[in-house]
């Protein structure tokens, strides 16, 4: 009843201030009486150049003191004390600080948390103590909660006063042994910088015991048991949040540490025995560097949890170019080697899936929301599907570029070389200051999120930093608390209609030492929606806690079907029709049963992997930004290519793997035995050119099958003559090198072959289509048309449609008007793709309809009559939607400079204007003229090219645009194409590989996409969320539909996938850069 | 009084006023310190737009050339042409125009060059500024100061059109360093990890060496970490003096850093320190000298076209050396093996080991300033002391240079070899360019100027 009333006065909107209509109303302090403000100013000796963590804030803790059903706040303060409000109902609160005991005054407060300690039903309060080494109480400290509102230290009885960097601690029961653990996030006091990129520092404890902590309970006593459960206790360990979910299913609680500055996070999975097992990079190909705080929860309703982790990097373009900093390709190299693995500077969203961590942060536009403190994961809007809320700022721009070279810089910085520590007061009032909102989005599913802004009514600039979610008036809906540096706490009521937009909140209660029942897990099932699950883990986000109560948002369900329990033991219980919008207390009973985990996958897995023969692609070492400095991605990394053919004629294909730079290229005979033999003498010839591409083809008509290898790559010369294409004559099933017949006039550098007697005289010819003309990237390349004489020669046939096509990167031959004369179909990057007709030999392009807006960044093109309607379809692979690039981009090419070297500009489209999406030193490096008029980044953050470079060079430049990123499957419809709809996971990377063949024959062609480009810089981030990815079709009504996906298990970036006919089965065959191949088959 | 009677008051105390200084200012503008303030503009300019070593001896270079030039039309009896001595310059002819003062004309050339180098050109526009109102403040005729700019502005057209011809542009785009895997090769070094600075450095055009590889230094020890091992023995060696380094040390290698751009790191907090470069400080003792000297307009201002010479000239002969031998610094070495806390005293700057710039550099300039001065002359170095050093004092060029190559052994950046092997090729580099570059031709001073 009580909500009732509550949403009730809500109409009336008490004590609202602001933004009146937004989902979440800011309450003023005179009517919550929460008047606490974080205040922070710093001083000669305590600043953020003397304290690493000066500007990080505090948090939020709540929990229900005195089980009178309203939950009650704390707010952790800095330099100034903690507070402790009660919760009197209807949002009014009662400042209990002093005579509960709990304000560490004079000492610097971090994280905290409440927790049941001492399992008399009372929560107890943990608070983390930071800052300045010396002063009273500077250990952390563990407030008993007496029953009657006052608390009594116990820190020390229960070995948890520690002194530290300590940033928040999280308990749970690691071990099921029925009492709750510590993990506690303990920071070094080391400085950071200067021995960033020293290996293996992991793994040494830190020498002043200051690193990271895991504790166990030993009967109310906790004991480091750090390196027994294999916790890194470090002092390179810069952790700031702890992110608790079971995130493999297996429904024991395992760890994610984020960790700030260079040391890359921590993914600890429970080993069921006690311990962990550190698996991070085993589980994900991206990291966020700067990782600050964090939060796991499922978002797509598939019953895993997934992770998000917030990061540094600003929104705007304007503010990416003046206060972010970005490492070199070359430092990126170093931290690699030296054991940080693949750090970005962004947040990320991690999708757990069945084959491991997708990073999908820049597809679902998380991935920039300025210096993010945490994230939270919660249902805002009770609709099922949770949301996510982003605490934002800093007080002071750290990272400001302008200050840093030359704000800083005048007659301070020059005193401080002479005196270290009298002037950095001085310093830091220069430094700028500018608040940020929050950021909250609402989950639209699939990954997609609206930023919500005004709508929800979070766009009012601040400093915020720790946060917490809470139902702090029982109404069904979660509210929102938020400390802030410099600006009083916020408290946020969700004014959400519940009764419309309905909630499950439950709370558990036991008898054992775990009086909460932290790590339990909840699975609601409902009538209409597919189930839903929640997990009972208080601290998240950062420096914070939540309450003890789990909550769904189920929509307008009235009632629960049935709630499957996991109890943190790992059995499993379920209750039936619960009633929503009411508190639910639950508890073990004796009818727990052992719990069977539900495989989530909507379609098993088909393939597995099997043994063919073995080839290991070995990439040459060439660097592509040391020639051409401003392009974002590199080129050089395209191969092998695979062909496919049975060549001995027995039934059993035969496999063409071109070889890297430097590699001989080899053939795979299949013999009588099912196996392969290798030939590789003849193709010897030819190893000092890269294979990008190649073709089986009879241009004598002699019935056995030549070769042709296309050439290709980015590391020769312009005139180098590696780059020519090479014919291999087939004699008697012997291959030989035949140079120099096919014409020549000046060296190509290959993206693509395709064969194909085109003059229909019985004799394959040869398209050549060029990637790089002149070694440039960006310029437009040719495509060239060579045709077979029959006598193992060939003539090239000019076709002036074929002239400045673009980066061409794939062609492939079909009849597209039916004339039985083949037509030609070219991809490539920036460009669109372009069908030409074959007028009895003569080439003109034709625009079908449905590939007008086309411009894209394609990779692969592959032909196939996809839905059985016996007109072959396009499948064309493109960039995808998880990058920095974006529709409208444009690239404008030239010598801006006129110094006999092409620039390639690449400019985000933002209103009518284009700005070049590097950083300003990379231009700068190139084009030093430039910094005349932008000697500050504020200039270059606020300019486009136009006003860069002038308006008269950048039009005489060369403009590409994009107009589509995603790779797309055209359906050849009567007239012209028309794209159909593919899952989004085919988006998640750049696609380079594509193979259709019907897996599961079922009738209906099925799709497989690889791909994955690891070689971008590291401010826009690799092309890692792929695995490898089935597309099942399926017949609705007789029309082809591709619904359903499959994720393989494919590591690494796969060039080419090819399906394999062997004795009685079918092999499918997987290329990847610089690793060994890979070969799949079906089970049923 | 009324409006009118007023301003014929003034207008006639005005003209009185110039009237008064017409003969005077040929006097006040024949003041040295004019050409030390147009430098030391430039050496501000430099420190704040941030330029890497190599880079920063261009800026000064065609400056001087430029004010050089326009000086020595003035002065033929006395300073000879560097047409015809450095490569590539046309020589340039007086002005018809008879109001053209060519003091006034160098200075405006310096600085019109200068303009032409740096990016803060609003900086350049208000020192400008300033002087153009000195200059009226001595009593220089509005005539004879527009002659003279324009005059001054067309000598530097020619340089600037000269300056074209070096390369520099082109080296821009030229490939950047691929980072190569063997553990003798240079490397990036903490804490920023930047790219290795200026590549093809090398191929710049030098005004009176050869070639860049002129004067080759002997090649570097062969890399060999074996206990004992030459090689071994010096690396320990820039280990141990990092580990027990005496005051004196330590004020010597501070003293010398000249190092344009160190970051410091505390936590994501960050801020820069700048000073002026190896080259900008023998630019420093370049202004002590002509101070002490007592060194008049011209050859003031032929001091610092001979030190900005033997800089740049000694900068290409020292980069080409480094971008061939690509020795990797100390403190990877260092923290790899021995001690990976271990940091150098000074931040280690971002480009190959062998040799020593600041030895083959100072040992250039070093000569140089002693076939100008004189050996044995003795002076107080307080070029530092406005970025918060102390002053230290040598009896000789030659002393402040043996100093400021082995600063780098002190500040853990340099091995011993790339100092003595720097030194010598910066003798060698230094010997050249006074034998070839005559620019006091022994004319009677007096006669200099009028």
């Amino acid at each position: 009843m009580r909500c009732f009333i509550v949403s009730l006065l809500l109409l009336f909107c008490i004590g609202c201030t602001s933004n009146s209509g937004a989902l979440f109303i800011k309450k003023t302090s005179d009517h919550t009486g929460i008047g606490f403000i974080n205040k922070l100013t710093y001083t000669e000796e305590f600043n953020p150049y003397t304290y690493r963590n000066f500007y990080n804030g505090a948090g939020v803790a709540v929990g229900d003191i005195n089980n009178d059903g309203l939950l009650d706040l704390f707010f952790t303060g800095n330099i100034v004390g903690n507070k402790l409000y009660l919760n009197q109902g209807n949002f009014k609160f009662k400042d209990i600080t002093v005579s509960a005991g709990v304000g560490c005054e004079e000492v610097w407060s971090s994280g905290s948390t409440f927790v049941d300690l001492n399992h008399d039903g009372f929560l107890d309060l943990y608070v983390c103590k930071s800052g300045k080494p010396g002063g009273a109480q500077r250990n952390n400290e563990l407030f008993i909660n007496n029953g009657d509102l006052t608390f009594t230290e116990s820190s020390k009885a229960y070995g948890l006063d520690i002194i530290g960097l300590s940033v928040q601690a999280a308990f749970f029961d690691a071990d099921r042994d029925g009492d709750l653990d510590c993990y506690l996030l303990n920071n070094s006091i080391r400085s950071v910088g200067g021995y960033d990129l020293i290996k293996d520092q992991r793994t040494i404890p830190d020498a002043n015991n200051n690193g990271n902590k895991f504790l166990i309970n030993d009967n109310g006593v906790f004991k480091d048991n750090s390196a027994e459960a294999n916790i890194y206790s470090s002092a390179i360990g810069f952790g700031l949040g702890i992110t608790l979910s079971d995130f493999n299913n297996d429904t024991w609680p395992d760890l994610f540490i984020s960790n700030d500055f260079f040391e890359r996070d921590y993914y600890y999975l429970n080993n069921q025995k006690g311990g962990f097992t550190e698996q991070v990079e085993e589980h994900f190909t991206a990291l966020s560097k700067g990782s600050m705080g964090a939060d796991a929860a499922d978002l797509d309703n598939d019953l895993r949890s997934d992770l998000i982790v917030t990061e540094m990097l600003p929104v705007s373009l304007k503010r990416k170019k003046t206060k972010a900093i970005y490492d070199s390709w070359d430092k990126y190299q170093l931290q690699i080697n030296n054991g940080y693995y693949h750090q970005f500077p962004r947040n990320v969203l991690q999708r757990n899936t069945e084959a491991g961590f997708f990073e999908i942060s820049r597809m679902s536009d998380l991935a920039a929301t300025e210096w993010s403190w945490a994230s939270l994961i919660f249902d805002m809007d009770n609709d099922g599907l949770k949301d996510v809320f982003i605490s934002n700022g800093i007080y002071k721009d750290l990272l400001d570029r302008d200050y840093l070279n030359h704000m800083a810089n005048e007659e301070s910085v020059r005193m401080m070389i002479k005196n270290d520590d009298q002037v950095i007061k001085n310093l830091i009032d220069i430094m700028p200051s500018q608040a940020v909102a929050n950021k909250a989005f609402k989950n639209e599913g699939d990954f997609r999120f609206t930023d919500m802004e005004s709508a929800w009514g979070f766009d009012e600039p601040t400093f915020s930093n720790g946060s917490a979610y809470a139902d702090l008036d029982n109404d069904g809906d979660l509210d929102l608390i938020i400390n802030n540096v410099n600006i009083p706490a916020f408290v946020y009521e969700n004014t959400l209609d519940t009764l419309a937009h309905r909630s499950l909140q439950v709370q558990f209660k036991s008898t054992t030492q775990n009086t909460s029942l932290i790590g339990t897990k909840i699975i609601a099932y409902t009538q209409s929606r597919s189930p839903l699950v929640a997990e009972h883990f208080p601290s998240k986000g950062f420096q914070s806690s939540v309450p003890h109560r789990v909550h769904l948002g189920i929509g307008n369900q009235k009632r629960i079907d049935s709630l499957q329990v996991i109890w943190p033991d790992g059995t499993v219980e379920t209750f039936f029709d619960l009633a929503s919008n009411k508190l639910q207390t639950l508890s073990p009973s004796e009818n727990r049963g052992v719990y069977q985990p539900v495989s989530s996958a909507k379609e098993k897995l088909v393939f597995v992997q099997t043994k063919a023969f073995a080839y290991k692609h070995n990439e040459n070492n060439y660097v592509d930004f040391n020639r051409e400095r401003l392009i974002p991605q590199m080129n050089s990394n395209l191969g092998p290519a695979l062909a496919v053919a049975d060549i001995n004629n027995d039934g059993i294909d035969d496999v063409f793997i071109g070889g890297a730079k430097n590699q001989t290229a080899v053939l795979q005979l299949s013999n009588s035995d099912g196996g392969y033999d290798v030939v590789s003498v003849p193709f010897e010839k030819t190893k000092r050119s890269e294979v990008v591409d190649a073709a089986f083809f009879d241009p004598d008509n002699d019935g056995d099958l030549d070769l042709i290898l296309a050439h290709g790559g980015r590391a020769f010369s312009k005139f180098s003559p590696l780059l020519d294409d090479a014919f291999y004559e087939n004699i008697d099933g012997q291959f030989y090198h035949r140079k120099g017949v096919i014409p020549s006039t000046r060296s190509i550098s290959t993206g693509a072959v395709a064969t194909q007697d085109f003059n229909l005289d019985g004799y394959d010819d040869i398209f050549i289509g060029e990637q790089f003309k002149e070694m440039i990237y960006g310029t437009l390349g040719d495509g060239f048309l060579f045709q077979s004489n029959g006598k193992g020669t060939f003539i090239e046939v000019p076709q002036p449609a074929f002239k400045n096509l673009g980066i061409i990167t794939d062609a492939q031959w079909m009849d597209y008007n039916g004339d039985e004369w083949p037509d030609l179909v070219v991809v490539g990057e920036w460009m669109s793709i372009r069908v030409f007709l074959n007028f009895k030999g003569i080439f003109s392009e034709v625009k079908p309809k449905g590939l007008e807006k086309t411009r894209g960044l394609w990779n692969v093109l592959e032909i196939a009559d996809v839905d059985g309607d016996g007109k072959k379809d396009l499948i064309a692979g493109n960039i995808g939607e998880n990058n920095f690039f974006e529709e409208g981009m444009k690239m404008f090419v030239s010598d801006f400079d006129s110094n006999g070297s092409v620039e390639q500009i690449i400019c985000f489209k933002r209103g009518e204007a284009y700005v070049p999406v590097l950083d300003k030193d990379e231009l700068i490096a190139q084009i030093p003229a430039l910094k005349k008029n932008m000697v500050y980044y504020e200039d270059y953050g606020k300019r486009s090219i136009s006003e860069i470079l002038g308006e008269a060079r950048i039009n005489s430049a060369l403009q590409m645009e994009i107009d589509s990123r995603k790779t797309t499957v055209f359906l050849r419809k009567d007239e012209g194409f028309e794209a159909i709809a593919i899952p989004l996971e085919a988006q998640y990377s750049s696609v380079y590989a594509i193979q259709v063949s019907d897996v599961n024959e079922d009738g209906a062609a099925d799709v497989l996409f690889g791909g994955n480009q690891y070689n971008v810089k590291p401010q826009f981030g690799r092309h890692d969320a792929s695995s490898g990815l089935l597309v099942l079709g399926s017949l609705n009504k007789g029309m082809l539909e591709f619904k359903k996906k499959i994720f393989l298990n494919v590591k690494g970036q796969i060039r080419a996938i090819k399906s394999l006919k062997n004795i009685n089965k079918q092999l499918y065959i997987f290329a990847k850069n610089n690793e060994e191949i890979e070969f799949y088959e079906k089970i049923d | 009084m009324n409006r009118s009677y007023f301003f014929k008051l003034m207008l006639l105390s005005l003209t009185l006023a110039s009237c008064a200084q017409d003969q005077s200012y040929k006097e006040k503008i024949k003041d040295p310190e004019l050409v030390q303030a147009n430098v030391k503009n430039l050496t501000d300019i430099i420190v704040y737009d941030i330029f890497s070593p190599p880079v920063a001896s261009r800026v000064y270079l065609y400056p001087a050339i430029a004010a050089y030039q326009t000086m020595q039309l003035a002065n033929e009896e006395s300073y000879a042409s560097l047409s015809g001595q450095v490569k590539g310059l046309e020589p340039l002819t007086k002005s018809t125009n008879e109001n053209v003062n060519y003091n006034i004309a160098s200075l405006h050339a310096f600085n019109q060059v200068g303009k032409a180098f740096i990016f803060s050109e609003d900086r350049m526009n208000a020192f400008q500024e300033n002087l153009d109102q000195q200059l009226k403040d001595k009593g220089v005729p509005r005539s004879v100061l527009k002659a003279s700019k324009k005059f001054g502005a067309e000598v530097a057209a020619h340089i600037l059109a000269w300056a074209k011809g070096d390369l520099y542009n082109q080296t821009r785009t030229f490939p950047k360093y691929t980072i190569q895997e063997e553990e003798h090769y240079w490397k990036p070094t903490p804490p920023d990890y930047m790219d290795g600075i200026e590549p093809h450095w090398n191929q710049i055009r030098t005004m009176a060496l050869d070639s860049s590889n002129q004067f080759p230094p002997k090649p570097p020890l062969a890399f060999d970490l074996t206990e004992g091992s030459p090689f071994q023995i010096q690396l320990k060696e820039v280990y141990e003096i990092g580990k027990n380094i005496t005051d004196e040390q330590l004020e010597i290698a501070k003293f010398w850093d000249c190092n344009p751009y160190v970051t410091h790191h505390r936590g994501h907090a960050m801020f820069a320190t700048k000073k002026i470069t190896p080259g900008g400080h023998w630019i420093g003792i370049t202004s002590i000298a002509t101070r002490k000297a007592k060194s008049d307009f011209q050859a003031t201002t032929n001091a610092y076209a001979n030190v900005t010479i033997a800089l740049f000239d000694a900068f290409i002969s020292c980069w080409d050396e480094k971008w061939n031998t690509l020795v990797v610094r100390p403190e990877t070495l260092i923290n790899k093996h021995y001690d990976e806390e271990w940091l150098p005293i000074l931040q280690t700057p971002p480009f190959p080991e062998y040799t020593s710039g600041h030895s083959v550099i100072s040992r250039a300039a070093a000569i140089t300033l002693t076939d100008l001065f004189g050996d044995n002359f003795a002076f107080d170095d307080t070029t530092e002391i406005e970025y918060g050093l102390p002053v230290r004092s040598y009896g000789s060029f030659i002393e402040a240079s043996e100093e400021a190559a082995v600063s780098r052994l002190y500040g853990g950046i340099h091995y011993m070899m790339a100092i003595e092997e720097g030194v010598a090729q910066g003798q060698e580099v230094g010997e050249h360019i006074v034998q070839r570059i005559q620019t006091f031709t022994g004319g009677d001073k007096e006669l200099a100027l009028n």
